[in-house]
């Protein structure tokens, strides 16, 4: 019995003491990292800022007549009435924070570190990039606290216009860390200039600039209504600051596989598995973008064939009507975008939007970084001649097209000499000819037309925020050509567009207590809209 | 089948004694009453049931058998007994003079007051008199289990058990089940209950794949209290499952066979009236349309389809066909049994097999399952005794992916569609995909043979005890149990290419690149315990002391593959397909360790007081936080033994009160795993990086901070409670019954509260926040005739449980259960837990839907409002049981469920469709919206009730519009019914009529049914409040997922030898 006794003690107290930590200690986790470091997340931050531009052209692009429904698809209620609710785009709010989680870890990562500086700049460089994409599309969003994790669950929201100026500031900070640090190169994962800080200086420059043009409000002959922090921004730069000259392209090494494909080519054009996808085949263009193309607006023969199929005769469509009223299908298995041969797995590479599989994916393109300087000259906040920017901006838009998957213009494309006869070819125009503008109201017209023009499927967001901003490319009426508003608009503006997307429904979920009272879609303003 | 012999032996014996008695009669008169054997039958009086085990002794002396299993004995009576005793636990012994009689059949009726002495396992394995225990324990039969066929152990137990909620998640075959006692405590983790079979812990998934057949008995322990010693998981209460053993000096032979028929018994309220059609206002006929706002059935001759390539084209009449209700099919479930058990003095065993074959409703899903077992136990020595249990259960699926597609595309098929014409979609045009009629959804056959899963689950459980008792004070357990599962699956869609015609005549028609999933995994589960336990008798004082040491081990190991687009249609191997395929991986290993005391003193066999203490370490926490201790504390008096004056009254025949008071700790870190498998709670402490899509390119690696915030010092959280009441039976046991009152309160729950993205993350793990249960469960049954021909019993079981969440944090609100579409399932505080959140319409102070003064319509408030609890606050169950002429049994079960909601998430693709039928409930014209109002133009803010402006439209613009069925509460409705839930009738054919076939002992035939009638209220037109979309905790959501519920109606015959 007392031996039972022992034994029974005995193996208690073993387990319990000594072994019973090595038993336990065994919950480190096998399947997944605990640790990384701004090498490891630079590279897919990049790569995941550029996916999420999908996101954000398309939903720019149903709002300014880039895409329309196209026959044999329903369900488009929504983007036909803009009757929104909080589900509707929803996802750009998360994967937004989602991204911008990632530089705001590399840089409190390398903060302080003079070895990582240049990390740290990028960081704020992006972090300054997507902000400004969220306070475009939602106003006051978080930001002083956000990003915080547990130290802040339920971040306040921030003026709109207070970040913006905080964006100017870190990209200053970033201009001036690349400039004045002793950084390593980054030699692997910077998959956007390959560690060229020169040029993450000229981008830096230009998101400002972009920052700082679009604060600068509607371009008002004689009565500018710019706030002073913008006029005294526009003095920071000087007559060395370089913008960027070419486009600021992201590829990590896009393949012909699942998840790896150009994320623009898998979302609207073929899967991996080579099928057509549906987001592809729903969505033509609507008759009013087309109009800058085929000659009832502008005649555009050369970015006409690289942007649409079969141009002219590619099918277009108004936003609204509905299906079976006759209108047109997508183009016989394939999309409207796409102008390479072959469907399927035998796709060829082409060049256009939709180039091949492997294409990068442009964030920021040249264009519209010399269309920006262009507004800034007209308006006096840079030094520096108009037109030269004007026109610069529309041969960097032909060069963007005219270039093969490999990122190179492709052999028997002529950016520099089509763009001269796109303008001998429309002498009239002063959209096209920079010189027929004479007014102040023609020149910011011509301007951001030809960003419409430009950004053309590859940034309707952007595209959406310059029309809400100045109110062009001009529409009226309900003529197919003449406006991109739906023909179901159910809104109270003039335009029968909306102003504005809501908050998404997680937010009036977890953060109720922040989030601003009463958005509507068709009157809360994001504060630079100032009709 | 040594027993068989040994019958057919005494049957010939019988007729040589007869004969001889016949010859000798005159003779041997005298010698002839002296050694006489007299057989006969002992059954239960409630059930006419054979009741084996009963002790046959000749009164007086030390002569004496027992039955076998189906209640039969045989005993030679010497010359000086003149009386049978007939004697079993928890049954009235009986007396019989032996006269001359050589065969005596009795029936014994329940005794209220030796239930007591029953005994029941529990905790621990640990034997424990009902009298002994302060916590409400229910127990459940085997016949009671099985009397409705269910092929499901947890099915069978619906509605039999107050405070015992079980919800069969969803139809189909082997559906989930979700297992709840006492509501549910933890927000986000695991509130099923412990499930035990034969004293040994097994993951609850085993509950689905267990043969009911091989079950002797389930005890229910509802609460915390009685079930504390199994550690943590058993906060949530215990199902402890005993297997059927062989039986000393007895050989029974079973074999049984039952076949049911499955059939769609509710079907959502659809429209009959319109056919294809989109458009607003105008309702023109378009033949390939799915959506149903064309116009209104008039029986002419109408084309549907686009023409084929050849120009054919189809024509059907314009009139509303019942296709829609006659896609799903009947299915059929054939289930065979065979037992064998038999024993020595010294060994039993028990084997036992099942087959188990069902087609569903759903056209082509398929389940088998094998079911094997083998018992036994043998006596070493008089000391050491063994006790061997093992199963082995294979499961295989042959079931569609596209379950929720097939509904989706059979809603959008207008119902003048000849939708069964389009089953053979290989070789008829008009079936095949390239001529189907509709131009956006697939034909439901095509996307049911194109989308296939096979899986195959096997489940070996196993496990050893070895008791050795030196003393008669002391004896020791030690058991070891291992649970291990071996799961593999295969999930594939083929290619299909559409033709160039189709493509140039069809845009939405896109070509299917096919898709193969590969996944292997398994799961296991050993577990080990020590236990000693100590007995000492003191005067009117008994002692027991049982110390206790448990070990279990979780691990899992998963991997799986994904290839995206095949390169040769038909072939579904990873090789053979387009681009890179996507591995996923995963390896779980948890341990954990717990001792444990477990003290009672009983005094005069009528005060019993038990305490018992455990401490748990485990692996999952962080070395400050592994180690917890938590108590609890029980209390039983029966008064009808302790009070003289209560003592042998006509009118209280027993009495017993009892309370109870438990402190249960549980890690309940949930599931942390990114790609597949079971995490058990596993490396949760640490936030993760995980690679982004399409990462790594090339050798270009990256990866992307997690989208989860943990709280660096997470710990267990406590569920503390009491619970009091009294089990009682009246009128010499007539009635009885039972009622207790629990209340529990669980805090420092760990939960994954969702919180804004603005943080950089989505979810936030941590402890905070109590939710608490309270409610009462209470069984009455009366028996006003109880005799050998005829019986009748009826009662029922009636649960109030009203769980609510306290708090939770200052900065948390509520925290959500399940993301998605516009209503959700949360964690709300000062709410009912489960509570429903979700959008709604504007509304004024009255409740009235605003609408616009010009438009009328409606519009969403952004705000998120709370549209109703979940879980249900009453549950009752009704049972009926009627033995008439001897051989008949009648059983039914009614259940009810009421004061609580389900949002149904199908019914936007209802009105989508124009398929549902409120979206023709005003013609398909404008209308005003019901109980609406307008702002007041003279008052701004105020609101006047709406008469006259109807909606600017009232065809697919408004039922399919964001605004309308965006409103998650369009689609809440209550989740009340009234269900029948199990009939049965049974009929035993007479020993009489067997004994002519010299082999049978027993044969019963039975017919029953199950869910034969489902009640619900007028405005729940969608399904089954019982199912939902997942059996996590976010109860109250239904989807397309789980397809129209289902009645059951079938036969069994079951013989013994």
């Amino acid at each position: 019995m007392k031996k039972f006794f022992r034994i029974f003690l005995f193996s208690a107290l073993a387990l319990s003491a000594v072994s019973c930590e090595q038993f336990l200690d065994i919950n480190e986790n096998p399947n997944q990292a605990t640790a990384s470091s701004p090498q490891q997340v630079l590279p897919n931050a990049l790569t995941v800022t550029a996916a999420n531009l999908v996101s954000y052209n398309d939903y720019g692009a149903w709002h300014v007549g880039y895409v329309v429904n196209a026959g044999g698809f329903g369900g488009w209620g929504t983007q036909w009435t803009y009757n929104y609710t909080t589900s509707t785009y929803s996802g750009l709010w998360g994967s937004t924070y989602d991204n911008l989680e990632d530089y705001d870890y590399i840089e409190e990562q390398t903060e302080g570190n003079e070895v990582l500086a240049y990390y740290n700049a990028i960081a704020k460089i992006m972090k300054a990039y997507n902000f400004q994409m969220l306070v475009d599309t939602y106003g006051d969003v978080p930001y002083t606290e956000a990003l915080g994790g547990v130290e802040n669950l339920t971040p306040k929201y921030d003026d709109a216009e207070t970040i913006y100026q905080d964006l100017v500031t870190q990209l200053d900070a970033a201009i001036s860390m690349i400039d004045n640090s002793a950084a390593n190169a980054i030699t692997t994962g910077d998959v956007m200039f390959n560690g060229d800080m020169e040029r993450w200086k000229r981008f830096a420059n230009t998101v400002k600039l972009r920052i700082l043009i679009r604060a600068s409000r509607k371009p008002i002959a004689g009565n500018s209504q710019t706030p002073e922090w913008v006029t005294t921004g526009f003095t920071s730069f000087g007559a060395s600051t370089a913008f960027l000259t070419d486009d600021a392209i992201v590829n990590p090494g896009y393949a012909a596989t699942a998840g790896k494909q150009n994320p623009f080519w898998d979302y609207y054009h073929l899967t991996s598995a080579n099928a057509t996808t549906s987001a592809g085949r729903s969505r033509i263009p609507s008759e009013y973008v087309f109009s800058f193309y085929d000659g009832t607006k502008i005649d555009d023969p050369y970015r006409g064939d690289v942007t649409y199929r079969s141009f002219p005769s590619t099918p277009t469509n108004q936003l609204g009507i509905s299906p079976g009223d006759g209108e047109a299908l997508a183009p016989n298995g394939t999309i409207a975008w796409y102008v390479g041969s072959g469907t399927g797995a035998s796709a060829s590479n082409t060049v256009g939007l939709f180039k091949g599989r492997t294409a990068g994916t442009p964030i920021f393109l040249a264009a519209e970084s010399y269309l920006l300087q262009a507004e800034a000259n007209v308006r006096g906040f840079l030094a520096g001649d108009a037109k030269t920017a004007f026109d610069n901006g529309i041969t960097s838009s032909f060069r963007y097209l005219y270039k093969g998957v490999d990122n190179a213009v492709a052999a028997g494309y002529d950016p520099v000499g089509d763009a001269a006869a796109y303008i001998t070819d429309n002498p009239e125009n002063y959209l096209v000819n920079f010189d027929l503008a004479t007014t102040f109201d023609q020149k910011v017209e011509a301007i951001i037309t030809q960003k419409y023009i430009a950004l053309n499927m590859m940034y309707g967001a952007e595209a959406w925020n310059e029309y809400r901003r100045t109110g062009y490319p001009s529409i009226s009426g309900n003529i197919a050509t003449s406006t991109f508003a739906s023909t179901q608009s159910t809104s109270t503006q003039a335009d029968r567009l909306p102003v504005r997307i809501l908050y998404p429904a997680t937010e009036y979920s977890f953060n109720p207590n922040n989030i601003p009272a009463d958005i509507n879609q068709f009157t809360s303003r994001i504060f630079w809209d100032i009709d | 089948m040594s027993n068989l012999i040994y019958s057919q032996k005494q049957t010939n014996m019988k007729k040589i004694l007869l004969m001889s008695l016949f010859l000798l009669s005159t003779l041997l008169h005298e010698a002839m009453a002296q050694d006489r054997t007299v057989t006969g039958r002992v059954t239960e009086a409630a059930s006419n049931q054979g009741l084996p085990g009963v002790t046959v002794l000749v009164q007086g002396t030390q002569v004496g058998t027992s039955t076998d299993v189906n209640g039969n004995y045989s005993i030679k009576v010497p010359a000086s007994g003149t009386t049978l005793v007939f004697s079993f636990i928890g049954y009235t012994t009986i007396e019989r003079p032996v006269g001359n009689a050589t065969a005596i059949n009795v029936s014994l009726g329940t005794d209220a007051k030796a239930l007591n002495e029953v005994v029941v396992i529990g905790a621990g394995g640990i034997e424990r008199q009902v009298k002994e225990q302060g916590y409400k324990t229910t127990q459940v039969t085997s016949q009671e289990l099985t009397q409705g066929r269910s092929p499901n152990v947890a099915t069978g137990l619906t509605g039999k058990v107050a405070g015992l909620q079980i919800n069969a998640v969803s139809s189909g075959l082997n559906p989930n089940v979700r297992v709840v006692l006492r509501g549910n405590r933890s927000m986000t983790g695991n509130n099923q209950a412990l499930i035990v079979i034969d004293n040994v812990i097994v993951p609850s998934e085993i509950l689905g794949n267990l043969n009911p057949e091989d079950i002797e008995n389930i005890s229910v322990l509802t609460g915390a209290s009685g079930a504390a010693l199994y550690g943590s998981a058993a906060s949530n209460g215990a199902i402890i499952i005993t297997t059927k053993k062989g039986r000393k000096g007895s050989t029974d032979v079973r074999v049984a066979h039952t076949t049911t028929l499955e059939q769609v018994s509710f079907s959502p309220k659809l429209q009959n009236t319109f056919g294809s059609g989109y458009a607003e206002g105008i309702q023109g006929y378009v033949p390939y349309e799915n959506q149903q706002y064309g116009p209104a059935f008039d029986g002419s001759m109408v084309q549907i389809g686009k023409p084929l390539a050849d120009g054919s084209i189809q024509t059907v009449p314009y009139s509303a066909r019942n296709d829609k209700y006659d896609f799903w099919e009947t299915g059929v479930q054939n289930q065979t049994d065979f037992s064998l058990s038999s024993g020595t003095e010294k060994s039993t065993f028990f084997i036992s097999g099942q087959r188990y074959a069902a087609t569903g409703t759903t056209p082509g899903d398929e389940y088998k399952r094998v079911a094997l077992r083998a018992n036994a136990s043998t006596s070493i020595t008089e000391k050491l005794k063994l006790n061997i249990s093992t199963s082995y259960t294979q499961n295989d699926y042959d079931i569609t992916t596209a379950t929720s597609a097939v509904y989706d595309n059979l809603l959008n098929t207008p119902a003048h569609i000849p939708l069964l014409n389009y089953s053979d979609w290989q070789t008829d045009p008009f079936a095949n995909p390239n001529g189907y009629y509709n131009e956006y959804y697939q034909n439901p056959y095509f996307a049911i043979d194109n989308n296939r899963r096979d899986e195959q689950n096997n489940y070996l459980l196993g496990n050893v005890e070895l008791k050795y008792a030196p003393l008669n004070w002391l004896d020791f357990t030690y058991r070891v149990g291992l649970t291990n599962r071996n799961y593999s699956r295969k999930d594939w869609q083929d290619v299909f290419t559409y033709t160039d015609y189709t493509h140039s005549i069809s845009a939405s028609k896109n070509n299917v690149a096919g898709a193969v999933y590969d996944e292997m995994s398994y799961n296991r589960q050993l577990t080990s315990e020590f236990q000693t336990q100590f007995t000492k008798d003191l005067n009117d004082f008994n002692f027991r002391l049982i110390l206790g040491n448990q070990t279990i081990i979780n691990n899992y190991k998963g991997i799986s593959t994904t290839g995206t687009g095949l390169v040769n249609p038909g072939l579904f191997n990873i090789s053979n397909r387009v681009g890179e395929a996507v591995p996923a991986e995963g390896n779980y290993l948890r341990r954990d360790i717990g001792v444990y005391a477990d003290f009672t003193v009983g005094f005069r066999d009528y005060l019993f007081v038990h305490a018992t203490g455990r401490n748990d370490w485990t692996s999952i926490l962080a070395k400050e936080n592994r180690s917890f201790f938590y108590p609890a504390v029980d209390i039983a008096f029966t008064a009808t033994e302790a009070i003289p004056a209560l003592k042998d009254n006509p009118i209280l025949s027993s009495l017993k009160l009892r309370g109870a008071l438990s402190k249960v700790g549980q890690v309940n870190l949930g599931s942390t795993s990114s790609g597949i498998g079971g995490a058990f709670g596993t490396y949760a402490l640490l936030p993760t990086f995980t690679p982004s899509a399409g990462f790594p390119f090339g050798s270009l690696t990256g990866y992307s901070a997690g989208n989860t915030l943990v709280s660096p010092n997470l710990e267990p959280e406590f569920t503390k409670g009491y619970e009091f009441g009294a089990d009682f039976s009246l009128l010499n046991n007539a009635i009885d019954g039972a009622v207790t009152y629990y209340f529990t309160s669980t805090t420092n729950q760990t939960v994954v509260a969702g919180v804004s993205s603005a943080t950089g993350y989505t979810g936030f793990r941590t402890n905070t926040g109590e939710v608490t249960n309270k409610g009462i469960e209470t069984v009455l049954h009366y028996s006003p005739i109880n005799t050998e021909n005829f019986g009748l019993t009826f009662g029922g079981n009636y649960t109030y449980n009203k769980g609510e969440v306290v708090s939770i944090s200052s900065d948390l609100p509520r925290i959500n259960l399940s993301t998605g579409a516009s209503g959700q399932v949360y964690a709300a505080a000062g709410n009912l837990f489960p509570v429903l959140i979700g959008s709604d319409y504007l509304r004024d102070t009255e409740g009235r839907i605003i609408v616009d003064r010009t438009t009328g319509l409606p519009s969403i408030d952004p705000d998120q409002k709370v549209l109703g609890n979940t879980e249900p606050l009453h549950r009752l169950g009704l049972n009926f049981e009627f033995r008439f002429l001897k051989n008949f049994r009648l059983t039914s079960l009614f259940e009810y469920r009421g004061s609580y909601y389900r949002y149904h998430t199908g019914g936007s693709t209802f009105d989508f469709s124009g398929a549902s039928y409120r979206s023709a409930s005003f013609n398909r014209d404008r209308f005003v919206i019901p109980n609406s109002s307008v702002e007041d133009a003279d008052n701004p803010g105020t609101y006047i009730a709406n008469t006259n402006i109807t909606t600017a439209y009232g065809g697919p613009d408004f039922w399919t519009s964001g605004t309308v069925s965006g409103a998650a509460s369009t689609y809440v409705t209550s989740g009340d019914y009234w269900r029948w839930r199990e009939a049965s009738l049974s009929y035993t054919i007479p020993t009489a009529l067997l004994a002519r076939t010299k082999v049978i002992k027993a044969a019963t035939i039975s017919l029953q049914g199950r869910n034969l009638w489902l009640y619900l209220p007028k405005s729940n037109q969608w399904t089954d409040p019982d199912y939902n979309f997942t059996d996590t905790n976010a109860i109250g959501i239904t989807s397309l997922a789980q397809t129209p519920p289902t009645r059951y109606y079938g036969a069994t015959i079951s013989v013994n030898f």
